[in-house]
């Protein structure tokens, strides 16, 4: 029996659905297998390889360069979210770039650092001054070979920061007399920045009299800007009257420490 | 007159036995061993997942059976398009709709290829309609016998 013309053309439909399906799988396969490769051997070689880097007021991920090696437009989409002690500092994301068949593109992720939701919660504040913390970074990326295959892919992972004012000591330097009733005491304030933030703000110091209650003596306002990992050394100047300095007698600084319109508060002790 | 029209019948239930063993070795690959190579490569091959291809294998091959012996029967006609069904059942099934998630460790992976699903499952749909179509087609066909009344 002849077989209908309808008969036929879905034959030839399924036929055709078959041979499609088979070229659309290789093609697929290949431009997937081309497109990781190229990936796989830059992050080997160094090539393409992307640097993340943190400046205190940005999160910067560059030097992402992807070539797509394939035969279908590839498009891709980084996210990227961080927060410190389970604090926010914010998002961002580089939207959808597409990269057609064998070209390459550059991909660069910068995110605002928003410091204000940490600085404005005092024991947020405190631990980032004293104690170090954990900063957690999410990172998702989308990745998918147009229209027929897209992949996404999210990870994250935590990093300990250290204490932005590590191992903050202050020792009395030098004692100069300046006439006849009072001297000049300078106070060394010396931390190290543990931290990938940068500490900038104004340290506030009195030194409560030892003689007569209620007296307090001010140090001039202390600017300190301390990038991350710089050991940092600053003075602390007092004008005392003579007698409130005794040698082997410990005293206690108050003090303030202000940033960005936010302030901590405590005291520390230094010999004589 | 009856032994060589048994005898053909034998031999063409032989040649079909024969087509139904190799189809159901075809089904064996593309249903049964590619799957279960697929998921316990990524990890993901559980008991579920076993189960499940075990499951719809055993149909798929019962019905290429019924189908390829029976095929100018009703029941070998249902079975082709419940075959179609299945299949394309299977596929959207096995692939979780085109949607596979992965994690391992803090990596979390999604893959989804549902265009390449629907074009997956076109093929046994349409095979389907052309089942039907040429089922309809050579029932149509069928020769009326019409009876003489004699009064």
């Amino acid at each position: 029996m002849e077989q209908s013309l309808a008969s036929k053309g879905l034959r030839l439909l399924t036929l055709g659905l078959s041979i499609t399906l088979i070229l659309v799988i290789s093609t697929v396969a290949y431009s997937a297998y081309e497109d990781l490769a190229y990936v796989f051997e830059g992050l080997g070689g160094g090539e393409g390889m992307p640097e993340l880097s943190v400046n205190g007021t940005h999160l910067t991920l560059s030097n992402l360069v992807l070539a797509n090696r394939g035969v279908y437009p590839l498009h891709i989409e980084l996210r990227s979210d961080v927060k410190i002690a389970n604090v926010s500092l914010g998002s961002t994301s580089t939207g959808k770039i597409t990269i057609p068949p064998k070209t390459q593109k550059e991909i660069n992720l910068t995110m605002p650092l928003d410091l204000t939701r940490v600085y404005s919660d005092y024991s947020i504040l405190k631990t980032i001054l004293f104690n170090g913390t954990m900063a957690s970074f999410r990172l998702g990326v989308d990745f998918g070979l147009q229209p027929f295959v897209a992949l996404s892919l999210v990870s994250g992972f935590n990093s300990k920061i250290g204490a932005a004012l590590d191992d903050l000591t202050f020792r009395l330097q030098s004692v100069e007399p300046i006439d006849d009733t009072h001297v000049k005491a300078d106070v060394e304030v010396e931390f190290t920045n543990r931290s990938p933030l940068v500490i900038d703000g104004v340290l506030r110091a009195t030194l409560p009299s030892a003689q007569r209650r209620n007296l307090q003596y001010s140090s001039e306002p202390l600017e300190v800007l301390a990038a991350p990992n710089q050991h940092y050394l600053g003075r602390l100047t007092f004008r005392l009257p003579k007698e409130e300095l005794k040698s082997g007698a410990w005293y206690i600084l108050n003090l303030v420490f202000e940033t960005v319109g936010y302030r901590y508060e405590w005291n520390a002790a230094f010999g004589v | 007159m009856e032994a060589p029209k048994r005898k053909n019948k034998a031999v063409m239930y032989a040649g079909r036995a024969v087509q139904a063993a190799i189809f159901v070795a075809i089904n064996y690959a593309i249903f049964f061993i590619a799957p279960s190579l697929f998921y316990s490569n990524l990890g993901l091959l559980t008991a579920e997942t076993e189960t499940a291809i075990s499951s719809y294998f055993l149909v798929i091959g019962s019905l290429t059976v019924i189908h390829l012996l029976l095929k100018d029967h009703i029941i070998g006609f249902a079975s082709s398009v419940a075959l179609a069904i299945v299949q394309a059942l299977y596929i959207y099934v096995i692939t979780n709709g085109g949607v596979l998630s992965i994690t391992y460790g803090e990596i979390a992976l999604t893959l989804e290829f549902k265009p390449l699903l629907y074009l997956m499952m076109a093929t046994p749909l349409v095979n389907m309609v052309k089942q039907i179509f040429d089922y309809l087609s050579s029932s149509a066909a069928q020769p009326i016998q019409m009876l003489e009344v004699q009064e």
